[in-house]
């Protein structure tokens, strides 16, 4: 593959993932069975269809007293998939590559970037599975998120083969 | 690219690169972020009042209740020379809060047990207009209706969503209103002070109509009070007399049965003597 064209993917790799932090993720539908309707009346607020998103979620955990929580999620999904896209847009760019430790990073960092499209789908499946006929809808955020690992994954793998070809 | 161009390339400069493009697709996503309505000429505000400070004494230092209990406020909100709302009262409060939702089995009464969300919010609505006030004023229930403690006149131009805060150094000390947007019964968190906003020492008319019409409740409800103790007393004298006579009437026929009963032990108790007699003594018959 030519250097622009890995440069491109990288490059929207790192569009997409932008977009996924600040859309939102999915929205959460709070029902409570037959008992719906009145407790849309005895409290509307907490009724209300809630989007979730990345950023938003890491605030209010934070803010809530869930610090390691808080801190793991960011690390997962906004942490080391940045620092994953600044080391691939590095080697592609750099003609002899990353120096060896960092190679080593990438591919540690590679490892888990998946896993927190693995949570969101155990959260959409748990919430699934709730009484009451709660819902989920998966949103534009989890598309973005989930296109965007996969094409880092796809261009890391390229550029890997091409590196061994050379 | 060579290495000799490689090596003059700075490693931190190229990471910037990948960083801004995630920025900007961050930059992106904003214009699909769905937006909140603007505001206009149309625009309707719902608005409730969420929490009240009353000060511990009124302002010539009485006691708001005779018993030393906290007030009972209860606020009400004008707009146009008309009651737009009017809370329930928070008993014995120095703060009172209150939901933009209350049920009251007043409700469920008249709708003869059906209450849908329209029945139970207690907010009022307010249109945007750059010209006119709106007037929010506390009221201390008591067992003769209510008394003012104090009030604000507020710019209907000023209203925005948000927390509307307002302290003052008298009676009431601040008051919050929640302002929202087209029935979003969410709580704001941003709080703002509007400017042109009025203290009020004394109610306007129409809260003054209001209080004569809480004057005249409260009257019509001590006089049914007083009817239903009188009766109550009516009927308990009523029930002590035919008690006492029926009392009087059961004793009457004790002391019959008892006298009788004396009677018969007495002429019983004769006749065994007198047998007894017989048989010690009956040579002398």
């Amino acid at each position: 593959m030519t250097r622009p064209l890995i440069l491109s993917l990288i490059g929207i790799s790192c569009l997409l993932f932008g977009s996924a932090v600040a859309l939102p993720i999915f929205t959460l539908e709070p029902k409570a069975g037959e008992w719906t309707p009145l407790a849309q009346i005895i409290s509307p607020s907490d009724m209300q269809p809630k989007a979730m998103r990345l950023l938003e979620g890491v605030a209010i955990l934070w803010n809530e007293g869930e610090r390691i929580l808080a801190l793991l999620i960011a690390l997962f999904s906004l942490i080391l998939p940045t620092l994953k896209l600044t080391m691939l847009w590095m080697e592609g760019l750099l003609s002899e590559g990353l120096p060896e430790k960092w190679a080593l990073f990438l591919r540690a960092v590679s490892r888990y970037a998946m896993l927190e499209v693995f949570l969101v789908a155990l959260t959409v499946l748990l919430i699934k599975e709730m009484p009451g006929g709660s819902r989920v809808t998966l949103q534009a955020g989890f598309y973005t998120f989930s296109a965007s690992v996969l094409l880092s994954l796809m261009t890391a793998h390229w550029m890997e083969r091409a590196a061994k070809s050379d | 690219m060579d290495a000799a161009q490689n090596s003059k390339k700075n490693p931190w400069l190229i990471a910037v690169i990948p960083l801004a493009l995630i920025g900007l697709g961050i930059l992106i996503s904003q214009f699909f972020k769905e937006k909140d309505a603007p505001i206009t000429k149309e625009s309707v505000f719902s608005l409730w009042v969420a929490e009240a400070e009353i000060a511990p004494a009124e302002n010539n230092q009485a006691r708001w209740d005779k018993d030393g209990s906290a007030p009972d406020p209860g606020a009400l909100v004008t707009w146009q020379d008309q009651v737009v709302l009017e809370t329930v009262v928070a008993k014995d409060s120095l703060i009172a809060r209150w939901d933009p939702v209350a049920i009251s089995v007043g409700d469920v009464v008249l709708n003869k047990g059906g209450i849908s969300t329209s029945s139970v919010k207690r907010i009022a609505r307010i249109r945007n207009s750059r010209e006119g006030n709106f007037n929010v004023a506390l009221f201390d229930e008591d067992i003769l209706g209510r008394d003012f403690i104090g009030g604000w006149s507020i710019p209907t131009g000023q209203l925005r969503p948000g927390l509307l805060e307002l302290k003052s150094g008298k009676s009431l000390r601040k008051i919050a209103i929640a302002v929202t947007l087209d029935d979003n019964l969410d709580m704001p968190v941003k709080a703002y002070t509007p400017k042109g906003a009025v203290y009020l020492d004394s109610p306007p008319k129409v809260m003054m109509e209001t209080m004569e019409r809480w004057a005249e409740e409260a009257k019509e409800g001590i006089g049914k009070l007083g009817e239903t103790v009188g009766k109550g007393i009516d009927r308990l004298g009523k029930g002590v007399g035919e008690g006492i006579e029926k009392l009087e009437e059961r004793v009457g026929k004790e002391k019959d049965r008892l006298k009788k009963t004396l009677k018969e032990t007495g002429e019983k108790a004769g006749s065994k003597i007198r047998e007894s007699l017989e048989k010690l003594l009956p040579d002398q018959e």
